[in-house]
């Protein structure tokens, strides 16, 4: 059985009401990147189990040398296994090497999946902004990750940090002061041409660089924040086509995608 | 004056407000050193450029030249339709436009964003005209209810502030020109 975004949930949920969940742990597979990571992310506030135990994966792997580890790691270290699964800090300098190479291996990753040239870039445009809005929102970009997974099941591609959340990033603009939900914030962000700076000046067509992304696929989005998930299931999906639903708490934001496989060759 | 935005941005995919803030000082520096009547930002062999990125690396370009005193109007070259289409995105948030070109035709070009219904009026009077001022084009376009000086005088620098139209100066007074010899308005 794999670690699905739904056996997160259910794990969370059942820690939150004091029900062990160690015997279940053991028994999921971590092979795709945003559960797992969402499931790191969880233990920072819930006494979740370590998923030491569970089945050992190139995804369990990368994430606990990151995320477990006790020494501070380099900002620009970027872990892989093989070409099909990368995590990596994301570079606070703007303009580095590593941030192009990286986003060049987005790239080429999602085009050897069978995606076409277009799509792959706009894979990796989408990663570039979602990494960059960690960096000038979260006000942690140091805790800031990026990452992809490329296997049979499709590419997956994921940005995370543990900064303030959402809320609090849009709260720091005089219109949005009195947000109090964190519902309403995760709904409003990603709508086109909102953003902590204002609105309608410009600013906030981050999440519409990854819808732009999806036009045509099949994906699947989860987004993140506080105690809110979103998840935007379906073809061409976009901002108006979810509501979000009630989690345990997360720091920070986490958005995960995940496109379903393109036939080689094929155009989209 | 061209500037390579492969080179300026380092790679193929160009994505974030912070990596556009990057590119928008160095293509800054590059400008202010040089005189230019025409900056070009040739886009060849970019792939994807965000929009967060082009409204900081390009219409913060812009801005950026206009606190300095510079108007130099800025195309975007070889613009891969995905680029087009971010740019024509920033360009109508931001209520602005800008002139998309090719190589291949480099006097033909198309007016991405935004002009009104009196700019593109006074856009269509000076392509006929080739270069005008504004009380030429007060004397030459008959309009009902007449179209005054000042108004021609507005709107011809609402064309230049959009990058859409060239000033040019002689002696004390103010001609314009279409940035391209033929421009075409919209998508």
């Amino acid at each position: 059985m794999q670690l699905t975004f739904d056996a997160v949930d259910d794990l969370a949920f059942a820690v939150v009401r004091k029900i062990r969940v160690d015997a279940h742990v053991t028994k999921l597979s971590p092979e795709h990147l945003g559960p797992c990571l969402e499931y790191l992310w969880l233990r920072r506030s819930f006494p979740l189990p370590s998923l030491r135990h569970a089945p050992q994966t190139p995804v369990l792997e990368i994430l606990q040398r990151f995320v477990e580890a006790g020494a501070p790691i380099s900002s620009d270290l970027t872990l892989t296994r093989g070409r099909d699964v990368e995590i990596s800090r994301v570079p606070e300098t703007p303009g580095s090497p590593q941030w192009i190479a990286f986003l060049r291996r987005v790239q080429c990753a999602a085009a050897a999946r069978g995606h076409n040239s277009s799509v792959a870039a706009g894979f990796a445009g989408a990663v570039g902004e979602m990494a960059a809005n960690a960096i000038e929102h979260s006000m942690r970009p140091s805790s800031a990750l990026m990452g992809y997974r490329t296997g049979a099941d499709g590419f997956e591609f994921v940005v995370a940090d543990c900064g303030i959340g959402l809320r609090a990033s849009l709260q720091q603009c005089a219109e949005f002061r009195c947000l109090s939900d964190p519902a309403e914030a995760l709904t409003l962000c990603i709508q086109e041409g909102i953003s902590r700076h204002g609105v309608g000046i410009g600013r906030g067509l981050g999440f519409a660089e990854v819808f732009r992304s999806l036009a045509n696929l099949n994906a699947l989005v989860r987004l993140r924040t506080e105690n809110q998930a979103l998840a935007i299931e379906g073809r061409s999906v976009g901002p108006l086509a979810g509501v979000p639903t009630e989690r345990p708490f997360v720091p920070g934001f986490l958005i995960s995608i995940h496109v379903e496989p393109q036939g080689v060759g094929a155009t989209t | 004056m061209v500037l390579r935005m492969l080179d300026i941005g380092g790679g193929s995919v160009l994505a974030g407000a912070r990596e556009g803030n990057t590119a928008q000082e160095r293509m800054l520096r590059e400008v202010l050193a040089t005189f230019s009547e025409v900056v070009e930002i040739d886009f060849a062999g970019v792939e994807v450029a965000t929009a967060s990125f082009l409204r900081e690396a390009v219409f913060g370009l812009r801005s950026a030249l206009e606190r300095q005193g510079v108007r130099t109007p800025l195309i975007a070259l070889n613009a891969a339709p995905a680029v087009e289409d971010d740019l024509t995105l920033v360009a109508r948030t931001l209520g602005t436009a800008i002139v998309s070109a090719s190589s291949e035709q480099p006097s033909k070009g198309r007016v991405l964003g935004v002009l009104d219904e009196a700019q593109r009026a006074a856009l269509a009077a000076l392509r006929d005209a080739g270069e005008a001022s504004a009380s030429e084009l007060h004397d030459r376009v008959r309009s009902d209810p007449p179209v005054q000086v000042t108004a021609w005088n507005n709107r011809l620098s609402a064309l230049a502030s959009k990058g859409v139209a060239v000033e040019v100066r002689h002696g004390r007074e103010k001609r314009y020109r279409p940035v391209l010899q033929e421009l075409e308005y919209g998508r």
